[in-house]
């Protein structure tokens, strides 16, 4: 623990420098503005800065990629709650109360509340990793395939509060599940490496992009949406007939107290989902919503604008952000997208990250630290604030008829630059087609997305423990953590069913946000 | 017919004073290379390590786009597609101009290809946990032989040179071990620190950290000649094997591009990796080693390895066409 | 929602289990040499589902007898509610499709005003800059990160000036 301490200093001493300060603030205005335009992701933002990472400083470079990082992982939340289009997939799980929230005209509090639930998320996940950093890899490598599989099943079970009431809905909300593992199937199946429902199409060997599906689903189908209430945008004309509310320090002060249970409970839930590889921070923000929505009492007001509804999700988003690096620093294995593109800038600079990396330059991995713990305030003040400020008053003279079509441009850059194919291009507008069908007939989208990113995973360790174990089933009950967590995710599979059962004849408040219905 | 004659010998005469000034002047423009993979891997970073050489020598930018999936099949399906004029290129894996078309069907024939040159080739390690009980491929592969079916192995991917070297091994010594396929090398090298799989076969750099730090144990080398990280670990050609695993990165243009831009390419591709800058960098950070091979050499390079891993393939059940 | 509409979308999804069934899986899954245990699962859960979401919304159709279409009176017609939409769709198929052969920016250029009208644009000029400033700027960025959009005509005649 004390060498922990040292290093800390040393990391300190190492980083801590203007030049390194202002490379996270430029950082973390890139991620801010490539998170809040629609379609555009922080990590495409990270991937197109790479290459100029060359020619910078170790620190600087890593800084600014961090900030980026950071930035991204906020900024998705601005564009959910202004116009529910969620600036990143991660976004999606917060716009479900965000945007009912802003409606009301509370658009101050309801972006200060995902922008303190970041920070916040952001700083306990950041301090888990520098303090429980290799324990906890350690714990993530003892996973095993049928571990891991189990661990996915009990996450899927998240997506059972985000159905509807009705029977109705819940056999809907079943069948968007079912479409998304569906979808998940196109592409080369890994075990064989042979193509399933690829037609023909090498570009869709390696399945659909989740990034893509994502904007698909929710940015473009609700475009096509809102051209529906033409007319009425135009009686509204930008946010003129709702007042806004203006959100003071004593209600800030009441919403911390509210939230902070969720908080502290998607803070920790979001890190430990972060250092596991694959789950990823949209799927994390789900999970997180579900739990608060689980744990709260019967008169909540969940997708009606509730603050837990916001503070949970991003909480658990911004806390995915550094724990997703847990592997990356202790083991040297990428578990994201976005770590990934971190190795690559430790290998631009010569170092490769990993246990040597920890032992040989500790001042560089501390360093980086200190430089992570601080980007969450400096990009706080000096960058997330300023920019919601503008953002609220540019939005309040806005040209929505100018808006849409600009959003979908900015869309399809960002479907573009993802892997610069033309094919993905039209998949994309396939999938918006279907997004929005979908929305129209009520066929929720969220169990669609949650069900599309963990059921490929599913699938792969399944078959890998199946594979291992000779093809019997053994390997699920001879593991211990696997068996406790399938009877964890049968156990809440059938506790929420039968909450539902129960919530359906009283008709409680648990009914799928109107957005998300049409 | 006398004017014809005489048209017929301009146009020739102009048409060959043409070519020549294409060489000269090639490059106008700046020139676009796919990257077959996704940002920040080994292969990227070594591909923008050269590109400013390249760039140097050839007096015009290169625009590097990464165009990742289907192995590198997108990426060359998508220059299949571009204009033979010598401004798009692609670099390519070894496998994906060799295996890949024969495991599915792709809307390229990469016969027809371009071959530009290989700068360098991939170097592949056999390894188990530390803690493991066996000090030499031999003892591994008796253990294996006393315990059918029992024994798995990570690999990269199904089909991958990774997989297919190991079944190569596994089918000389009629061994029957496990294939596990994980995505990418990094997560197979999980599965061995994490005790899922006994063994793995890798490329260098996603193992580097974990070897240094004393996690794994390399048993032997896959590729022809031992390697710096592991000077002491013995190669499968110093065990008596008759076979070593051959990956190599290489450029390729376009069907039908003029042979004077595939000649500059060949020549900025060569200036760069003899940079003193650029063969530190790959083999002191990158892990992987210079190896340059010219467009004659890299086109039979690339017939041989279609038949070797072909022939692996067909063995393995994985040959389609 | 009418439970008629709801049964004919259920219907409609039985339809594609069985189409599935039928072509998708062994045409292009099994054909492939990929096992079909796992689409052959989702498939039949999927069909489970609909069944089940098709008689509950015959059961609905019972509790609730014709009764309800009454009240619908004076209805806006399909094309009022949904033209636009559709519209918008036609246009941003076309868009898409062709971007490949004309590139970004001469595509971006002709949709954004467009996509504006059709959104109700009440300014005559606004989308025509929209639609010329956006693309250039999107353009620029790209150039700058030494990174590539979509090729056209417009792409090669700029490159060409600017190189």
């Amino acid at each position: 623990m004390g060498d922990i301490f040292i290093n800390l200093w040393q990391g300190t001493i190492y980083a801590f420098s203007p030049i390194n300060l202002l490379a996270i603030v430029i950082g973390y205005a890139i991620g801010v503005i490539a998170g809040a335009i629609p379609g555009v992701m922080a990590v495409t933002a990270m991937v197109l800065i790479l290459p100029f990472t060359f020619t910078l400083e170790p620190l600087f470079a890593i800084a600014l990629l961090m900030g980026a990082y950071k930035g991204g992982a906020y900024a998705g939340s601005i564009t959910a709650t202004l116009v529910n289009i969620p600036g990143t997939p991660e976004a999606a799980a917060t716009a479900l109360d965000s945007y009912p929230m802003s409606q009301r005209g509370e658009q101050q509090r309801a972006l200060e509340l995902a922008l303190w639930a970041s920070v916040i998320g952001g700083t306990i996940s950041n301090l888990l990793l520098i303090f429980t950093a290799p324990p906890l890899a350690e714990v993530a490598l003892l996973l095993g395939p049928a571990e891991i599989a189990a661990l996915i099943l009990f996450s899927l079970t998240a997506v059972i509060t985000l159905l509807g009431d009705s029977l109705l809905d819940i056999w809907k909300g079943f069948i968007s599940i079912t479409l998304g593992l569906m979808l998940a199937v196109i592409g080369l199946d890994n075990m064989s490496a042979t193509r399933r429902y690829v037609f023909g199409f090498e570009d869709l060997d390696s399945g659909v992009p989740f990034v893509l599906c994502i904007i698909a689903l929710l940015a473009l189908s609700e475009v096509f949406i809102q051209c529906e209430r033409v007319r009425q945008l135009h009686i509204e004309q930008g946010f003129k007939g709702v007042k806004p509310i203006p959100y003071t320090w004593p209600q800030r002060w009441k919403d911390f107290k509210f939230c902070l249970k969720d908080l502290i409970r998607s803070s920790f839930l979001g890190s430990l989902l972060g250092a596991l590889p694959g789950i990823g921070a949209t799927t994390t923000a789900f999970v997180c919503y579900g739990e608060a929505r689980r744990s709260a009492k019967k008169d909540n007001r969940f997708g009606q604008g509730d603050p837990r509804g916001i503070a949970a999700p991003e909480a658990g988003n911004n806390a995915v952000a550094a724990s997703s690096l847990i592997p990356l620093v202790t083991l040297g294995i990428p578990g994201s997208v976005a770590a990934a593109v971190m190795y690559g800038a430790f290998m631009i600079q010569g170092m490769i990250p990993g246990p040597m990396l920890m032992q040989e330059r500790p001042e560089v991995i501390y360093g980086l630290f200190v430089l992570l713990v601080l980007t969450d305030f400096i990009g706080a003040f000096m960058v997330a604030l300023p920019f919601i400020y503008v953002v609220r008053r540019l939005l309040r003279r806005l040209d929505f008829s100018l808006f849409f079509p600009g959003v979908m441009a900015c869309c399809v850059v960002g479907v573009y630059s993802e892997e610069f194919n033309v094919f993905h291009l039209r998949l994309f507008f396939i999938l918006g087609v279907l997004g929005y069908l979908m929305r129209k007939n009520g066929f929720s989208i969220p169990p669609f997305i949650l069900a599309f990113i963990l059921g490929p995973i599913l699938e792969r360790n399944t078959r890998t423990a199946l594979l291992i174990g000779g093809g019997s089933l053994e390997v699920f009950y001879t593991s211990k953590v696997a068996m406790i967590l399938l009877i964890l995710a049968v156990a809440s599979l059938v506790w929420a069913l039968w909450r539902k059962a129960r919530g359906a004849e009283s008709a409680g408040g648990l009914a799928v946000p109107e957005e998300f219905k049409h | 017919m006398r004017k014809t004659i005489v048209a017929l010998t301009l146009c020739l005469a102009l048409g060959l004073a043409a070519l020549p000034a294409m060489a000269a002047d090639y490059p106008t423009k700046p020139v676009t290379a796919f990257v077959p993979l996704a940002a920040g891997g080994t292969t990227d970073v070594f591909v923008r390590t050269i590109a400013p050489y390249m760039e140097q020598y050839l007096g015009k930018p290169v625009t590097l786009i990464n165009k990742a999936g289907s192995g590198g099949a997108v990426a060359l399906s998508a220059l299949n597609k571009a204009d033979p004029d010598g401004y798009t290129f692609s670099w390519a894996n070894l496998p994906t101009v060799t295996t890949i078309p024969q495991m599915r069907k792709l809307t390229y024939n990469p016969d027809d290809f371009v071959y530009i040159a290989s700068p360098m080739h991939y170097d592949y390690i056999f390894y188990v946990r530390n803690d493991a009980p066996w000090d030499s491929l031999d003892a591994f592969i008796a253990y294996a032989r006393e315990n059918p079916g029992r024994v798995s192995y990570g690999t990269p991917g199904l089909g991958t040179t990774n997989h297919l070297a190991v079944a190569w091994l596994a089918n000389k010594e009629g061994l029957k071990m496990v294939p596990v396929p994980f995505k990418g090398n990094p997560k197979s090298v999980a599965a061995v620190l994490g005790g899922h799989v006994q063994a793995c076969n890798t490329s260098t750099t996603a193992s580097v950290s974990s070897y240094k730090s004393g996690k794994l144990k390399p048993l032997a080398i896959f590729s022809a000649k031992r390697i710096p990280l592991t000077p002491d670990t013995p190669t499968l050609q110093e065990m008596g094997y008759d076979f070593f695993q051959y990956s190599c990165l290489g450029a390729v243009f376009p069907p039908g591009t003029p042979e004077a831009a595939r000649k500059k390419i060949e020549e900025a591709i060569r200036f760069a990796v003899s940079q003193p800058d650029v063969i530190k960098k790959a083999e002191e950070e990158l892990y992987v080693s210079i190896d340059f091979l010219d467009g004659k050499a890299y086109r039979e390079r690339r017939d041989q390895y279609y038949k070797i891993w072909g022939g692996i393939l067909e063995e393995v059940g994985l040959k389609k066409f | 929602m009418k439970p008629r509409k709801e049964l004919a979308i259920a219907l409609g999804i039985l339809a594609f289990c069985a189409l599935n069934l039928l072509y998708f899986i062994p045409a292009q899954v099994a054909a492939e040499g990929s096992s079909t245990t796992y689409p052959h699962l989702l498939n039949g859960m999927l069909a489970f589902f609909a069944l089940a979401y098709a008689l509950e919304a015959v059961r609905q159709m019972w509790k609730s007898p014709a009764g309800e279409r009454a009240e619908a009176g004076e209805k806006p017609s399909f094309l009022d509610v949904y033209g636009r939409t559709l519209l918008l769709m036609a246009v941003t198929g076309v868009w898409l499709f062709a971007m490949e052969a004309t590139g970004f920016i001469l595509s971006t250029f002709i949709f954004l005003p467009v996509a504006a009208y059709i959104f109700g644009s009440r300014s005559r000029w606004k989308p025509l800059v929209l639609g010329l400033v956006m693309p250039l700027i999107f353009y620029g960025v790209f150039r700058a990160l030494h990174s590539q959009l979509p090729q056209g005509p417009v792409e090669a005649l700029l490159s060409h000036l600017l190189d």
